[in-house]
């Protein structure tokens, strides 16, 4: 991934860069960073408005949809003209996010990932943000973000909560360390038939983007290290220890089955 | 022996809790996986995605001790 490194104007990011976690040093780590936003919907426009915001230096967003009138209650970058124009999803982020800032690269990218394209799409990057909507696509990120050694964060939101766990190559757990064999997506119940919170959404995003700022400023002592499930309606934030897993099958036994058979499903 | 398992909003349902709100209890034998604790009370495991207990996540194969408390989490795919 290309980065444009422009440190002419740090003002910008001046109440940021007064967090003494963060300083003049991390900004300057922040834009000289690159990452991956997978998924451009609830999570991902709103992890993409941050990271712009923030002065992450190149910012790649990847999703192949539209935008849909049931979409705008979570969806923060988008508007009624959206979904009467049609056109994509990363497309329209990145043309709003660039008037926010211009000091960023903003790389839209129009496709569905898969095994074909997905090594394509993360080489380069520092890091990668889960912004799916599915767990075949999670797996395959998985596989490919292992195999490559590049770090990423899984989040998902349903109803009224959602999980956030940050995956470092070598040192943490794998989402494969600790999910279970789970149906084909179809067969799993999910936003469609239990709904989300534009809150949810909302809380779980910057969450990750937090992780992500601790990890691209180079604070990985400050990361979270469990996986942390947070419901808004109940008023619950918890976390949990995962243990790595010496014979997982992806970060363990380096197998990747989602990359090396694009047809393999979630099943046993 | 007596577990006692929690679910929230889609595997709610499914569990049919008898404590409370969220949790039923279950008899069950000693040694046997949360796996197949689900099977044997006619939940789908492929439904869970994995488990929270005593403070860490586990997995399905996990063997739970008589008193225990745990919470299945399913899938949370959305984003």
């Amino acid at each position: 991934m290309g980065r444009k490194n422009d440190r002419s104007s740090l003002f910008r990011y001046n109440r940021q860069m007064l967090f003494e976690e963060l300083g003049e040093e991390g900004q300057l780590k922040l834009l000289d960073s690159a990452v991956v936003v997978a998924g451009c919907g609830g999570l991902g426009a709103n992890i993409a408005n941050t990271l712009v915001r923030a002065g992450i230096g190149h910012i790649k967003i990847v999703d192949r949809d539209k935008v849909e009138l049931d979409n705008l209650h979570r969806q923060i970058l988008y508007d009624e003209a959206d979904v009467k124009q049609g056109q994509p999803k990363t497309t329209i982020a990145a043309k709003k996010l660039s008037q926010v800032n211009s000091q960023v690269v903003i790389e839209p990218v129009v496709v569905q990932m898969n095994a074909d394209n997905i090594e394509d799409i993360i080489l380069g990057a520092d890091l990668l943000l889960d912004a799916t909507d599915n767990f075949e696509t999670r797996m395959l990120l998985n596989d490919a973000c292992i195999k490559h050694g590049i770090s990423w964060i899984y989040a998902g939101v349903m109803a009224a909560y959602g999980n956030v766990f940050t995956i470092i190559p070598g040192q943490t757990p794998c989402l494969r360390c600790f999910i279970n064999d789970l149906p084909p997506d179809k067969d799993i119940p999910g936003t469609e038939t239990y709904g989300v919170l534009p809150t949810a959404v909302n809380i779980i995003a910057n969450i990750e983007v937090t992780e992500a700022i601790k990890f691209l400023t180079g604070k990985k002592e400050a990361l979270l290290h469990k996986l942390i499930n947070v419901d808004v309606w109940n008023g619950t934030w918890n976390m949990f220890e995962i243990e790595k897993q010496d014979n997982c099958p992806c970060c363990g036994l380096k197998r990747f089955d989602f990359l090396d058979n694009p047809r393999q499903k979630l099943q046993s | 022996m007596v577990i006692y398992l929690k679910a929230g909003s889609e595997l709610r349902e499914r569990l049919q809790p008898d404590v409370d709100y969220y949790t039923r209890r279950v008899e069950t034998q000693p040694g046997k996986s949360i796996r197949e604790i689900l099977q044997d009370i006619g939940i789908d495991p492929r439904l869970v995605a994995f488990l929270y207990t005593g403070g860490k996540v586990e997995k399905l194969d996990y063997i739970p001790q008589d008193g225990q408390a745990i919470t299945l989490q399913p899938p949370v795919s959305g984003g």
